[in-house]
């Protein structure tokens, strides 16, 4: 009889255990059932039972942040928590990997202006005893094929003498390209690039408009600064050497000056 | 050398080639009178620089020289008269008996005070020291003389017009400064 109760306690027991971890598992998910392909084991089987599926996985625990940031003090559970447990994974679920640095684009089109002094060829400066000088403004719109490391560039240029208006003393327009190299290491984007272009300047001498041809060597130290993902403001200082070349009686001639210029732009 | 090499190198030939005329014949920050032709007086009396264009090869007038900015609607004629009326801007170069200081002074003595007279001193590059006069002939006629001496008896007299004031214009300071005796 003690024997008979003894075994009846136990099988009550592991009933009892068995219902209990039946009841835990059902609290947290049904388990997923499925037909068994082959029909032997089907029959001799049933359905087969997957009772270790749980809820969705927690997303996989994120590194601690990287050295050079400071980490976020850990929460108080956090200490408490053995290692491993499901509050030690919240504490870190809520460490997440910051939100990455949005990608800058690589500049590819720039409005542009420049500033540089050229000489009004024929006219005395003032007080030197040298040639006049002649400022000049442009703006260009300069467009960049490849831009990588190494950037190709297009650029459609017109500058007027500054102070009489877009027309109204010299002008030129030209086209030029450029050649340069770019460090493309986030926000800011130094560049150093080499340019040369030719095209058409009009000369005012003596109430009389001159023809003549204009062409320019130069090379540009800058950077463009990324304002948000496509958007850059774009500085540069540059040596520049601006040629003019016209008919003197029956030949061809020219005149050049070496200056500096500045260059202001915006781009995309 | 493979035949890659001999490619750069004429390459870079072809570049060098290229890019010497490319680089420009006179740099103006060196020479003041960059661009601008010389004229040789052919009796080696005196030379000047000037633009031509837009300055027409000089015109000889009884003795004196002549040289013009003819309009862009310019009549084709022979007639130095009417080529001088029509220019826009003009430039004759005499020779005048006298010391060039006494004779500019005279000069502007003689004007009307409705002429507008203004008077300026200045040095030509090679030094020679110039006595000018700009004033107002007309409406529409503005001149500027300049008196250098050839000589301590005997002054060149550059008698420019235009139709506008040229008292302080540049390009025609400029030809004053290059003015030189002799050749």
């Amino acid at each position: 009889m003690k024997a008979r109760s003894a075994s009846w306690r136990v099988s009550f027991g592991v009933a009892a255990a068995l219902a209990a971890g039946a009841a835990a598992r059902t609290a947290h998910a049904q388990p997923r059932e499925e037909a068994v392909d082959d029909p032997k084991m089907a029959r001799r089987l049933g359905t087969r039972i997957f009772w270790n599926e749980g809820p969705a996985p927690r997303a996989p625990v994120a590194p601690p942040p990287a050295p050079v940031m400071a980490a976020p003090a850990p929460l108080a559970t956090a200490t408490a928590a053995p290692e491993g447990s499901a509050a030690d994974a919240t504490v870190y679920a809520s460490r997440a990997a910051p939100e990455p640095a949005p990608g800058y684009s690589r500049p590819r089109l720039k409005l542009a202006f420049r500033r540089f002094d050229f000489v009004r060829v024929g006219a005395a400066g003032s007080g030197s005893g040298g040639v006049a000088s002649e400022p000049f403004n442009s703006l260009s719109v300069d467009v960049y094929p490849l831009s990588s490391l190494i950037r190709l560039g297009l650029s459609t240029q017109y500058g007027w003498q500054s102070g009489a208006g877009l027309s109204g003393g010299d002008y030129f327009a030209i086209e030029s390209a450029s050649l340069g190299v770019q460090i493309r290491a986030g926000r800011v984007v130094p560049f150093a690039e080499t340019f040369a272009g030719i095209g058409y300047m009009r000369r005012l001498q003596f109430d009389r408009s001159v023809p003549t041809a204009y062409w320019q060597l130069g090379v540009d130290l800058g950077a463009e600064i990324f304002l948000a993902r496509t958007g850059y403001v774009s500085v540069a200082l540059g040596y520049l050497r601006p040629v003019n070349g016209f008919a003197q009686q029956l030949q061809f001639g020219s005149v050049f000056v070496d200056t500096w210029s500045f260059k202001l732009g915006v781009g995309i | 050398m493979g035949p890659h090499g001999r490619a750069v190198l004429r390459g870079l030939l072809l570049v060098s080639i290229l890019a010497a005329p490319a680089c420009g014949d006179v740099n103006a920050g060196d020479d003041p009178f960059a661009g601008m032709v010389l004229y040789e007086d052919p009796a080696g009396a005196f030379s000047l620089r000037l633009l031509e264009p837009p300055w027409l090869p000089p015109l000889s007038l009884d003795g004196e020289t002549a040289f013009v900015v003819p309009p862009s609607d310019i009549a084709i004629t022979t007639d130095p008269s009417v080529i001088l009326s029509e220019a826009l801007y003009s430039l004759q170069v005499q020779t005048e008996p006298g010391a060039s200081a006494a004779l500019a002074a005279a000069f502007a003595t003689a004007l009307p005070p409705a002429s507008m007279m203004q008077q300026q001193s200045a040095q030509t590059a090679s030094g020679l020291a110039s006595f000018e006069v700009a004033w107002q002939e007309s409406p529409t006629q503005f001149r500027r003389d300049v008196f250098l001496a050839a000589s301590p008896t005997q002054a060149f007299h550059l008698l420019f017009t235009a139709g506008r004031p040229i008292g302080d214009d540049p390009m025609i300071t400029q030809m004053i400064a290059s003015f030189r005796v002799g050749t």
